[in-house]
This record gives structure tokens, C-alpha cells and sequence, in this order.
């Protein structure tokens, strides 16, 4: 039933090495219909990883490089004036930006101003856009895969918490492994474009399943106290939001059902709980810009989470 | 000078019982950030006034044998009766209480700082059982009396009493004062908490280490400092820094006649289709001074780190950029709380090479030479070994 | 160097702590007002209660250190200076040492304690003080118990101790309102009074360690001297003297025979009887040289019949003590050790400070043997020169009509009956040559009247006689029950006749109801009250009759179990509860029943992680878990079963895993799927038991 999931997969594994992990991430964060960031040092294959995303699942695909000269119009479209002979034409008319896709991939971020970031991340949670009194409704499935680049920071204007909290995950690459690597470069038909795998009314009826996977109490007693814990212990400056509980629960059934299980388990949720909660936790403290030491200390402070609730415990 | 390695029987003894007393301790307490008291890390004994209890029933008891009263001695049974539940009622009292540290600000050295413990509320974690809802899940009360340990000097406080009287929702936090005299990185000693709740028989105690750091900042010292002013054709950094600051991240400042040979690209073209007025955008490029901080090589090594303390302070109020240049410490210029921690950090753990002892002086990261330094302070002497048993250490 | 020494400090504490919330110091402060004002008025109900034992000024004294504290609380007045409470403490010490003669050793200490606690409490203002007080109060507590030994004073003192306890928890719980703080000690209390009981039950019970001084003003019932007329104050009390149960009803004896001889008094000067020195003296020399007293030589006999009983003696603050003439006393079973005389009479070791059983054994046969030969002749043929001449004159003519002195004796008695005497209890005073006064011109009076008379005739006529005082009669309280009030005290007279001393009882010529119905009885017949008044009329109200029996059943069951629990009934209790007693069993029993309240209260005060609510295939798999983590040394923290089963791989056996794996699945199908409801438990609880077992089963043979 879910062997296109595997072969999805195996596609992708293809194009990035050595990141089952990631890719798992991913494509659970797709299924849950959440937004991805994937903060990462440049090269490390993020573009690759949408595209490859986009490919496989036949998505229409955009790319959107932020900058701090990019304005909200041109991510989102504009109407323009048509000047036409008659009257009929000359009017009005919106020209759709660039995040009427179904993947956008959001480069850096970071780099662009407050309020285009906003406008951008207004557009991922309504899943429409309004401009000049109209609104139009964004494709479905709608997926933005954003990325920031954690370490040149100046001139950047890092997120803030509450926007953060909207990605419903937060992943990063890494350097890839010593073998993954040396495979990569003996690659050659690395620019061939992966072929389809699932289509879009197949890729909505699994979201549909993933939906209908069972969720015990035991396990959402176990979610409830993970996010209490970081409510009640004073070590968490940003305590996680029931947004992110809901998140919690989505991201463990559609990790279940990626691992062909009809049922979620502890298990499912600390494979998510670290991708969706390290960005929701992490300090607020230094305001001046997100570092890598801050990143390092939001993954410390999501695996001491985790690791201080006991699964087991009634 | 020999006087000083000299150390008393007395010394020798207190000082191997207190080591002893602190392996033990770690050992049946382990370090964590955050502590739930059960069984295993309470220790209780009657009060003074427990004892006076204790011995006031022992005293009924005979008056009552001796007069052949039983009323008198069903007193004193009562009384030793309350005394054993009270020491129940004692312990699982103190057992309720559950303590974190939170995030120690740096402080100066002979100043004072404030480490804040905060008590959590215990029920969370159990969550389910209805049935033992209401008798388990009482919070912790009475007084709680904080000290460091092996110090003298009592910090008490009251739990559940919050200014607004409403205990349920806020998390209290006890602020409980530290100070130390010198610089340096150094492990947060353990910190005794104590409780007589409910009728001050018992005392109940514990002593928590909650495996922090604290960094003790130099003490800051007005003075001349050497500022070396990085040019921009110093370092490639720099320049890239200002190229980027030029184009964009400064911040927009105010609009300025246009003169000849300025960038197009920041004529206000609004304004020129206005009125015709041909303005630039002028961009407050704040004369970030970026400088480094020194001090001569003549100056004595502790001063000159009290000067630079004071020095980054100054700089980092104004928001300006700089780095540090001293000894072995090399910071870029840069700016932000974060950084001005890292410099002060910095000049707290460099190591003192005017003094023979001074490499071992600082860095005081293992749990016995942190207590032992602790236990040092009134006689040189003590000082002095403790000193000598880390350089044999290093 | 040294001045690197210098820098080379440690954490040190700034001596000034910061912040304290003022809303809770405010708080805590008028915590601690409250607090001191109850402690205040405890002491103030404390003093009330100590009125026999503080002198009047004390009282005063710690009225006027609660009204201060009353005014402080108020908030209407400063405490008053130190130096003001020092020249009190000087002035009190000179009163108390003034007065401390007087009143004896114990009462001086309690005085003594009530005017250090009064001064004490003018200007409490710490912890140290508050805590000093309350123990104090303990102690005042204690010493109400010297006097008030009621079940109401009981219920009364445990009030004030738990109002103590009230402002000692109101104290200690800074922010706790009132009403949990209450909650708090009725709990403690309650929870304290079930092991109170257990350990009065099993704790042994001690005889005295040590001779302890005794307050001089107390002593109750009869006095060692008898003037005419002392009876007839102590027949206005009705209090309590004795109780005395049997074993059964068959064992009480008849109202006449109810003798309970107590003094023997030997000397007469005229006006008083009282105890010879001589005899004194010779009771001292003969327990010198180690004589046995032939009243603890009663059952060497073997007599045809003995009854055993017991009597819960009210304290008197004195040393002689009362038994059915004549009884051995049981020494085995007294706490406080009774001395036989030779005169026939009992003396304690110890004054009784309370109330405590006795044990007895009355002979019926028994009698009065002279045990000190010419000595006791000698002793009681003196009389004082030059009184009561027409008495002599009287006796003398006796004698010469009688031959034999039984003969004689019956005369005297005799005449009393025919000469019209009569019984009252408020004779007329009779001032100079009393007996010669009562014999021959008044002829009324009570039994010390009688007594005295005959003694006095008897040794005129030169038969040694005594005079006997104890107590005659007892009402029935109930089968085995026998209760004798001070209005039953009695005076006799024992002649020696065949040297022996025989019992004559001339009131019994006069009332012979007296004897078999009693006091009132006996004054009745002659139209006349005991007491007189509203209460006297009220007492014959049926309703008033049952009250009064009630309250004297549970006065008496009061004193036979807290008051009068002795060793001895401990014994006896712990046997109908255990059957026979060894030395070995009541050890245990004692260790037993100490070890069964430790563990109670270990299992209610730290409850054992409960997984009873757990279902048991679910309890299984963690068994089976902790078993791991037993077997590999490797704790699972907070990991899941799966991650957990995969760190400890390496440890593992191939069975032990495939078990375990198995037993995974079963757990997360059970806890996590669709399905869980729907599953069959016990099916799964027999598979997770197998699987366990193979678990364990491989486990152990790894280890071997």
C-alpha cells in the first residue's frame, strides 16, 4: 500500500545522500501539510532537496531568493494596468507571483525584510493572499520550504519566535557522510530530473490517511506531557505552544504511516519531536541574531526535553 | 613564608572530612539543573527545639513513673506520639518540594549576584491519578532557609507567599544572594535548603549542587586603556563588513542634496518626479569605532584586567563595536550582549602568568577544589594547600 | 604572594539578604502575634487550672503578662523594657524564696515556673523564647495532672495541649491559614491518640525510680491524729476514699464485717489521739532487725477461706494505707511496695501522688495477734494523769464487778446501749474532761466519741485497748464493686483480751444501722441529715440517682484503667488478648506492636509508586523491563521500550530479545492501536506472562 512512499523515497535518497532521516522529515512534513525551514550552511543541497520534492510528488515548483530589497509585491504578484485599445481592455489585471506554486522554495529567508517575511508567512498559514481587496487562494497542496543560512547573519533579520513557530519543522542537512559523498561525486546523471512517483490527488488522499492513523491516549498523554514539562520547567524560555502539540501529534501519525504502521507510538513522536520543536524552543535571549551556537542550544534544550519525560510514564 | 605550608592537625582533619563529606555527597546527589526531593536526598534530624521536645516528654514521663501518675505519662506518650508523626509530616512536607536553577547571570567579584531557584510545582509529571489527587499534590510550605554550603549566613523565605497572595499560578523564585572574591569560572557550590514545616520539631535538609557554572567577572577599574582603532584596509573582514554596511543594513537616516558623483541608485527618484529636487537617501552609517582594547605589557596582570573590564563595559553601553587584545585573549571587534559576555568571560578565566600559582588559580571546575577553595578564604594558610594539591594536579 | 592569597577567596555571603517580599513579612508577622497570644492564653486557662498549687500574686502576675500580651496584640502597646521585667524577676525571686518554706519543694517549683513563664511571655519576641514557652506549657500541663486526675481535667489538659499545638503549627506555617493549620493538628492529634494507646498499653509500666518531694498543703482523708470531731468533717465529704473490686459478688463481705482498718492510735494526752512516737520508734528498731510482720504471715496458715481484691486508692499525699481487716497485701502485684506493721497496719514506700491499685488478700479467720508482747501491754495501759476522774472512778468500779476483762468490755459496751445514747454528727462541744463530759452528761456523739470513750474506759480499768481509725461500710457499685467515700471513716476500738486484740465497735451498740446500711442510714434513725440543703433533696431524685451512678461507673472504670493501669493489669490485659504471658512473648508482643505502628505509619506516609491502576499485561512488561535493566546495569531513563531494547542489545540473547520484541509489540498494540479496547486481556496477559517467563527463564541462565 505504501510501497510509493518507499520508492518516493528511494527517489529521493537518490538525489540527496546519505539523509534518510531528512528526507523522512520531510516528506512527513509534507503529508502533514506543514511548512518546512531547513536551516543550513550554503551547498548543502536544500535547493535539491525541493526540487527533487517538487519532482516527485509532479508539484508545480517556484523559487522565491530573498533579499532585503524584495518586496512583498514580488513574491506575491501585482495587479497590473493593461493598456489596451478598448475599453474592455484596458483594466486591471493580477499577475500571480511567484508563490502561486505548490512548492516554493523560500531562499534565505532571512535576508529579506520584516515585512516581507511576514507577508510570506501570512500567505503560508491562511493559504491565500489578499491583495488590493481580492484575495486569491493559493494552490493545494501548498508547501514552502524555506531556508536560512545560519551563518552570514549581518544584514539579515532573523525570524522571530512567533513567526518560527509557523514552520511546522525545522531541519538541517549537514555535511554529508564520508561514503554518501564520494557516491555523490561519482554521480553522473545528477541533473537528470527524477520522474514522478505520486500525483497530487494521490499525494491529498494520503494526507487523508494519515489523518485517519490512531492516536491512543497513552500517546497523547505522552505529547500532553512533553509540552507540559516544557511549560512547568523554567529551563525553556519559549514554552511549546498547543500549536505545536498540534503539530507534535500530526508529525508522529504521518511519521507512522511513512513506517507503514496504523498506529502512532511514542516512538513516532520523538522521531518529529526534535525537527518541530528545536526552532519553537529556542531562546529568546539574544536578540542579536540567531547563531549557530543558538541553533545548537534550541537542539540541546529539545533533546533535554525529550529525554526528560518518560514514555512509559501513567 | 614556610609557616604557610605548615597546616594544623585540625585543618588536615577538617579538611579530609569535608572531603569525604563532598564525595559522599556527590555520590547520594547527584549534580542536575534540576531536583526533585524523595527519600534518597532529605536528611532529617530534631531541631534544638525538637530535642527540647524530645527530653521535656522524657522528663513527664518520669515525674509521671515517680508520682505513679498515668495521666502524666499518657501526656508524655502523647507527646512522643506527635513527635514520631511530626517527623512523617516533616519529611513528606520537605519531599513535595521541587527546585531548579535557573540561567546564573554573571556577576563581578565582590559584588553581589543572585541566583534564582525556582520551585516547581510537583503534579505535573504524575498527572493521572485522580485518586491521590488532593493529598499529593500539596505544594511544599512553610519556611525555607537557603545557605551555601559549609557558609554560615541564612537566606530564609517563605513559600507561597507571593506579593498578590495568589500562590497557584505564578512559579516562585527565591532569589538567593552569592558574591565572590575573585574572578574566574567556577562550579556553583551546593546549596543547602532547609525546612522545619509544620511545627519546627524536625529539621529537613538537603544539599543540591545543580551542576552550574558560574562566571565571576574581573572587578571593574577605571583607567587608561590603549585603543587601537581597526582601519578598514586592516583586516578583509573589515572591509566586507563595510562594503555590506554601505549597501544595505544600515539603517535609512535622513535625505541630502544631491551632488555630483554620488550613486545613483539612491537618488529619491520620488521627490526628483515631485518637485525636481534631486535628494539622496543618506544612510547613518554610525561611525562605528571599531577598536581594540589593550593594555600596556608593564601594567600588573589583575589591574590591567580590571581595566578592561570596565573598559568593555563602557563599550558596550555605548553600543559601540570592539575586540580585545590582552596576553592570550584575541576577540574581533564586534558588538552585542553576547559578545560583551564573551570578552568579560575572557578576561575572568586569563590566566594570571605574573603569579606562580595562577594557572591553577582560575579554572576551578572540579567539584572538591571548588569547595575547597570555598572553605579557603579565612586562613592563608588553608589557601596555600589547596593551591599546592591543584598544582600537583596539573 | 600574599596578596594573590589575599585575592584567592570563595564564595562568601553578603550579610545583607536582599529581598523578602514585605506583603509576606507582614504576614508572617502577624502569624507570630497570633501565635504568642494563644500561647498567652493557654497559660492564662493553665494558671486557672494551677490555683491549688500557685500562690494568689502568681496568679495576678501571669494575669497582668496575658494582659500585656492581650495589648500588644492589640497593637496598643510596646513591649515594656527589659530592665522593668528584670527588677520583676529580682522582686518574685525574693517572694518565692520568702514563701518557698512554707508551701514545700514541689509547689515552689511549679511557682517558681509559672513566674519565669509570666515574665517570659512579658517580652517574647523570638523563635527561642516561643519554642522555650511552649515547652514550658508542656510541663505546666504536667504538673495539673499532680492534682486533677478526672477524666473532665484529662479532656480538659489535652484541649489546651492541642491549642498549643494550634499556635505552634499557626507558627511554623507562615502563609497557612488558620483553617488548615487546625485541620492539621485535629489530625495529628487524632492520628497521635490510637499510638498513644498502644504504647501505653505495651510500654512497661515503671515502679517510682526515685523518692520525689510531695506538696505539704494536699492531704485528704483520715489524719494520723484524731481528735473527736475530725470524723465528723471528713463525714460532710462525700468524696471518694477507695474502690475495691472483688472477684466476684460472693467474695464482697457482709456490710458488717466491712472493716477497713487503716491507723492505730496509741497515745492519748487527754484530748488527742494519735500515733505513739514509741510505737514509731519500735516499728523502726524491729524493721532493723529484719522481723517479718505477722501481717504478711496471714496466708502461711493456709486459712480455710481467702478472698483476693484489688483497691484503687484515691491519692492522699500520705503514706498509710487501708485494707479489709485483715488482708496480707500482694506484694508481687503492687506497684509501690506496701510495708506490713506490727501494729496490723500498712504504710506505702511511697506516698500516693495518684490514684493506684493495690492488691490484697482478706482472711476472714484472721486476728490480731499482740506481735510486739509487753511492749504493746505496756503501751496501751497509759493514760494521762489527773482527766476525766469520773471515768476512771467508772471503770474502776467495772472492774470490780467484772473479773474478766471480755466480761468487762461487754459491760462498757452494754452501757452505751442502755444508757440511752445517741448517734449525731453535730454533737455539742465538750471542752474539759471530754469523756467524762460525753459518758456521763451528753450522751451523744459520733464513733470517735464512742471510740475514744471506751479506749479511754478500757485502759482505766486497766485492759490495754486502742483506738482503730479506717473506714466502715462501702456502697455496691456494681457486682464485684465496692466504693467507700470519706463520710464511711470510722473509728473503733481494740482491747487486748487473751493477747489478742479484739474489735470492739461501741457505735454499733449505739446505731446498729450504721454498720449494715451505713452513715445515713444510721443518722436517719436518729432525724438527722448528713448533708443538708438544695443538693441534699436534689440527691434523692431518681434521675439525679441514675446521672450520678453513670458518672460514678465511668469514674470508676476511669480509674481502674488509665488511672489505676499498672503492670499488673497490663499483665492480665495482654493475657485475655494473648493467652499466657512469657517474658519472651511480651518482648515481642512489645517489639511487635512497635514495628506494626512503624511500618502503618512508613506505608501512610510514603506511598510505593501505585501501578495498581495499570492493567496487568502492562505491569508484566515493565517487570520485564526492570528486568532488563537489572540484568545489563543499564537504566533506560526516560528511553522508549524500542530505543531501550536497542541500546542494550549487545547484552541480550537471542530468545531474550525475540521474547521482548514480542512483548513490545503486544504492549504498543494494547496501548497505542484502534484496537486496544477491543483486545482480549487475559489472552494478552497470558501471552505477556509467557513471554515474561521465557524472559526471565533465559535471563537466569545468562547469568549462570
Amino acid at each position: 500500500m505504501r510501497s510509493e512512499i518507499e520508492k518516493s523515497l528511494h527517489a529521493l535518497g537518490e538525489k540527496i545522500l546519505g539523509k534518510e532521516h531528512q528526507l523522512k522529515l520531510a516528506l512527513t512534513c509534507l503529508l502533514s501539510n506543514g511548512h518546512l525551514l531547513i536551516e543550513d550552511l550554503p551547498g548543502m543541497g536544500k535547493t535539491t532537496l525541493s526540487h527533487a520534492l517538487s519532482q516527485v510528488f509532479g508539484l508545480q515548483y517556484s523559487r522565491i531568493q530573498f533579499t532585503s530589497d524584495l518586496l512583498p509585491s514580488d513574491m506575491l504578484g501585482v495587479n497590473i494596468f493593461h493598456s489596451g485599445e478598448t475599453n474592455t481592455d484596458k483594466q486591471f489585471s493580477f499577475r500571480h507571483g511567484p508563490i502561486f506554486s505548490q512548492v516554493v522554495l523560500a531562499d534565505e529567508l532571512n535576508r529579506a525584510s520584516p515585512k516581507t517575511q511576514s507577508a510570506l508567512l501570512e500567505a503560508m498559514e491562511e493559504r491565500q493572499v489578499s491583495i488590493d481587496g481580492t484575495t486569491h487562494s493559493l494552490p493545494s497542496p501548498f508547501f514552502v520550504i524555506a531556508t536560512q543560512n545560519p551563518s552570514s547573519q549581518s544584514g539579515t533579520y532573523p525570524l522571530p519566535e512567533s513567526q518560527l513557530d509557523r514552520f511546522f519543522m525545522r531541519i538541517s542537512l549537514g555535511y554529508p557522510q564520508w561514503d554518501a559523498e564520494k557516491a555523490m561525486l561519482k554521480q553522473t546523471n545528477s541533473t537528470t530530473p527524477l520522474e514522478q512517483i505520486i500525483d497530487e490527488t494521490r499525494l491529498k488522499a494520503m494526507q487523508q490517511e494519515v489523518n485517519n492513523i490512531h492516536a491512543s491516549d497513552a500517546l497523547i498523554h505522552y505529547i500532553l506531557m512533553l509540552v507540559n514539562e516544557s511549560r512547568n520547567n523554567g529551563a525553556y524560555p519559549n514554552p511549546l505552544s498547543p500549536r505545536a502539540s498540534r503539530a507534535l501529534l500530526q508529525g508522529a501519525k504521518a511519521w507512522a504511516f511513512i513506517s507503514n504502521k496504523a498506529f502512532a507510538t511514542p516512538e513516532d513522536v520523538q522521531a518529529v519531536f526534535i525537527a518541530i520543536t528545536a526552532h519553537r524552543l529556542s531562546s529568546s535571549q539574544h536578540n542579536e541574531g540567531a547563531t549557530f551556537g543558538d541553533n545548537a542550544t534550541s537542539l540541546l534544550l529539545s533533546k533535554q526535553l525529550l529525554e526528560s519525560v518518560d514514555p512509559l510514564a501513567a | 613564608m614556610i609557616s604557610i605550608f605548615k597546616r594544623t592537625v585540625k585543618q588536615r582533619f577538617s579538611h579530609r572530612w569535608l572531603f569525604l563529606v563532598t564525595r559522599w555527597l556527590d555520590k547520594r546527589i547527584p549534580p542536575a539543573s534540576q531536583h526533585r526531593l524523595t527519600m534518597n536526598n532529605i536528611f532529617v534530624l530534631p531541631t534544638g527545639f525538637g530535642w527540647a521536645f524530645i527530653i521535656m516528654s522524657l522528663c513527664l514521663f518520669l515525674l509521671g513513673t515517680n508520682y505513679q501518675n498515668n495521666l502524666m505519662v499518657l501526656l508524655s506518650y502523647i507527646l512522643l506520639s506527635v513527635m514520631l508523626l511530626t517527623l512523617f509530616y516533616t519529611h513528606q512536607n520537605f519531599a513535595r518540594l521541587a527546585v531548579k536553577s535557573t540561567p546564573l547571570v554573571p556577576f563581578h567579584c565582590h559584588q553581589s549576584g543572585t541566583f534564582y531557584l525556582a520551585i516547581v510545582q510537583q503534579d505535573m509529571s504524575g498527572g493521572k491519578d485522580n485518586l491521590s489527587q488532593d493529598t499529593q499534590n500539596k505544594p511544599c510550605r512553610g519556611n525555607i532557609v537557603a545557605s551555601w554550603f559549609g557558609h554560615k549566613t541564612q537566606y530564609p523565605f517563605i513559600l507561597g507567599a507571593t506579593e498578590n497572595g495568589d500562590a497557584h499560578n505564578t512559579t516562585q523564585r527565591l532569589p538567593i544572594p552569592i558574591t565572590h572574591r575573585t574572578r574566574g569560572v567556577y562550579k556553583l557550590p551546593r546549596l543547602t535548603l532547609a525546612c522545619d514545616f509544620p511545627l519546627g520539631l524536625y529539621k529537613c535538609w538537603t544539599h543540591l549542587d545543580f551542576s552550574a557554572e558560574v562566571v565571576v567577572y574581573a572587578k571593574p577599574l577605571k583607567g587608561e586603556v590603549i585603543k587601537v582603532t581597526a582601519s578598514n584596509d586592516d583586516s578583509e573582514q573589515n572591509t566586507n563588513n563595510a562594503a555590506t554596511s554601505a549597501q544595505s543594513s544600515s539603517d535609512f537616516h535622513s535625505l541630502t542634496d544631491y551632488k555630483e558623483g554620488q550613486p545613483l541608485n539612491r537618488v529619491v527618484w520620488k521627490q526628483v518626479a515631485k518637485n525636481g529636487d534631486w535628494v539622496v537617501k543618506e544612510f547613518a552609517d554610525p561611525v562605528q569605532l571599531k577598536q581594540l582594547l589593550s593594555v600596556d605589557a608593564n601594567v600588573e596582570t589583575e589591574t590591567a584586567i580590571s581595566l578592561l573590564t570596565f573598559q568593555v563595559l563602557e563599550q558596550s553601553q555605548q553600543g559601540n563595536h570592539f575586540g580585545l587584545k590582552y596576553q592570550s585573549i584575541d576577540i574581533e571587534p564586534s558588538s552585542g550582549e553576547t559578545h560583551t559576555h564573551q570578552c568579560l568571560t575572557a578576561l575572568a578565566c586569563l590566566r594570571n602568568i605574573s603569579s606562580p600559582f595562577e594557572n591553577n588559580a582560575n579554572i576551578n571546575r572540579t567539584g572538591d577544589n571548588a569547595q575547597e577553595a570555598n572553605h579557603d578564604k579565612k586562613t592563608s594558610q588553608a589557601k596555600k594547600t589547596s593551591n599546592t594539591s591543584k598544582a600537583a594536579r596539573l | 604572594m600574599i596578596a594573590f592569597l589575599k585575592r584567592q577567596g570563595a564564595f562568601f555571603n553578603p550579610s545583607h539578604s536582599t529581598s523578602r517580599p514585605l506583603s509576606s513579612h507582614s504576614l508572617m508577622s502577624s502569624h507570630k502575634s497570633t501565635s504568642y497570644l494563644m500561647l498567652a492564653i493557654a497559660y492564662g486557662v493553665l494558671l486557672f487550672t494551677l490555683t491549688d498549687e500557685l500562690m494568689a500574686w502568681v496568679i495576678v502576675l501571669g494575669m497582668c503578662a496575658l494582659v500585656v500580651r492581650v495589648l500588644v496584640f492589640l497593637k496598643s502597646s510596646q513591649l515594656p523594657h527589659s530592665r522593668t521585667i528584670n527588677l520583676l524577676a529580682v522582686l518574685s525571686l525574693f517572694a518565692l524564696t520568702w514563701f518557698g518554706f512554707s508551701i514545700g519543694l514541689l509547689n515552689s517549683m511549679i511557682n517558681l515556673l509559672a513566674v519565669a513563664f509570666a515574665l517570659k511571655l512579658i517580652l517574647l519576641d523570638s523563635k527561642r523564647d516561643f519554642h522555650l514557652l511552649f515547652c514550658t506549657s508542656l510541663f505546666l500541663i504536667g504538673c495539673g495532672f499532680i492534682s486533677a486526675l478526672s477524666m473532665v481535667a484529662w479532656v480538659g489538659y489535652l484541649g489546651v495541649l492541642i491549642f498549643l499545638l494550634l499556635a505552634l503549627a499557626y507558627y511554623h506555617g507562615p502563609v497557612t491559614p488558620f483553617s488548615s493549620s487546625a485541620k492539621f493538628v485535629a489530625t495529628l492529634v487524632v492520628q497521635a491518640i490510637p499510638i498513644t494507646a498502644l504504647l501505653f498499653l505495651v510500654m512497661p509500666q515503671l515502679p517510682p525510680l526515685w523518692q520525689m518531694p510531695t506538696s505539704k498543703s494536699q492531704q485528704t482523708g483520715l489524719s494520723d491524729t484524731v481528735t473527736p470531731g475530725d470524723i465528723a468533717s471528713l463525714a460532710k465529704s462525700s468524696d471518694l476514699a477507695f474502690t475495691a473490686t472483688f472477684q466476684s459478688n460472693d467474695d464482697i463481705p457482709l456490710p458488717q464485717q466491712r472493716y477497713w482498718r487503716a491507723l492505730v492510735m496509741e497515745d492519748f494526752n487527754g484530748k488527742t489521739w494519735s500515733i505513739s512516737d514509741r510505737r514509731k520508734q519500735a516499728e523502726r528498731q524491729l524493721s532493723l532487725l529484719q522481723k517479718t510482720p505477722p501481717l504478711t504471715q496471714l496466708l502461711a496458715s493456709s486459712p480455710a477461706s481467702t478472698t483476693a481484691y484489688e483497691m484503687i486508692v484515691e491519692p492522699t499525699k500520705q503514706n498509710w494505707l487501708f485494707s479489709l481487716a485483715l488482708s496480707e497485701p500482694d506484694n508481687t502485684k503492687n506497684t509501690i511496695f506496701v510495708n506490713a506493721q506490727f501494729d496490723y497496719t500498712l504504710r506505702s514506700s511511697t506516698p500516693l501522688m495518684s490514684k493506684k491499685s493495690f492488691y490484697f488478700t482478706y482472711v476472714p479467720s484472721a486476728t490480731v495477734e499482740n506481735a510486739a508482747g509487753d511492749f504493746e501491754r505496756q503501751l496501751n495501759s497509759l493514760l494521762p494523769a489527773t482527766t476525766n476522774e469520773e471515768t476512771r472512778a467508772w471503770a474502776l468500779a467495772l472492774k470490780q464487778q467484772h473479773t474478766s476483762p471480755a466480761e468487762l468490755a461487754n459491760a462498757v459496751m452494754s452501757y452505751f446501749k442502755e444508757q440511752g445514747f445517741t448517734y449525731t454528727l453535730e454533737p455539742n462541744a465538750m471542752p474539759v474532761d471530754a469523756i467524762d463530759t460525753f459518758l456521763f452528761e451528753e450522751k451523744a456523739g459520733f464513733c470517735a466519741h464512742y471510740a475514744s470513750a471506751m479506749t479511754f474506759a478500757l485502759r482505766a480499768a486497766g485492759i490495754p485497748a486502742r483506738m482503730v481509725t479506717g473506714y466502715q461500710g462501702g456502697e455496691q457499685l456494681d457486682d464485684k464493686v465496692l466504693q467507700v467515700r470519706q463520710y464511711d471513716a470510722h473509728a473503733w476500738v481494740e482491747a487486748l483480751i487473751d493477747d489478742k486484740w479484739q474489735r470492739y465497735d461501741p457505735t454499733s451498740m449505739v446505731a446498729p444501722s450504721r454498720l449494715s446500711f451505713g452513715l445515713e442510714q444510721a443518722l436517719a434513725d436518729f432525724g438527722e441529715k448528713r448533708t443538708s440543703g438544695l443538693l441534699g433533696d436534689l440527691s434523692e431524685g431518681a434521675l439525679f440517682m441514675t446521672l450520678q451512678n453513670w458518672m460514678r461507673q465511668m469514674d470508676y472504670q476511669w480509674s481502674k484503667w488509665i488511672l489505676g493501669f499498672d503492670a499488673n493489669k497490663q499483665k492480665d490485659l495482654l493475657e485475655d488478648l494473648l493467652g499466657q504471658i512469657t517474658t519472651k512473648k511480651l518482648t515481642a508482643v512489645f517489639l511487635s506492636s512497635l514495628s506494626i505502628v512503624g511500618v502503618i505509619l512508613l506505608v501512610y506516609f510514603f506511598p510505593v509508586k501505585r501501578q495498581s491502576n495499570l492493567p496487568k499485561h502492562q505491569r508484566i512488561y515493565r517487570n520485564a523491563l526492570a528486568l532488563v535493566e537489572n540484568h545489563t546495569g543499564v537504566n533506560r531513563h526516560h528511553l522508549s521500550p524500542q530505543q531501550y531494547l536497542k541500546q542494550v542489545d549487545s547484552y541480550l540473547t537471542h530468545d531474550t530479545k525475540a521474547s521482548l520484541h514480542s512483548m513490545t509489540a503486544l504492549f504498543n498494540e494494547s496501548v497505542y492501536s484502534a484496537e486496544s479496547d477491543n483486545l482480549d486481556k487475559s489472552h494478552l496477559t497470558s501471552m505477556m506472562k509467557q513471554h515474561f517467563d521465557t524472559v526471565k527463564k533465559s535471563l537466569r541462565q545468562q547469568n549462570a
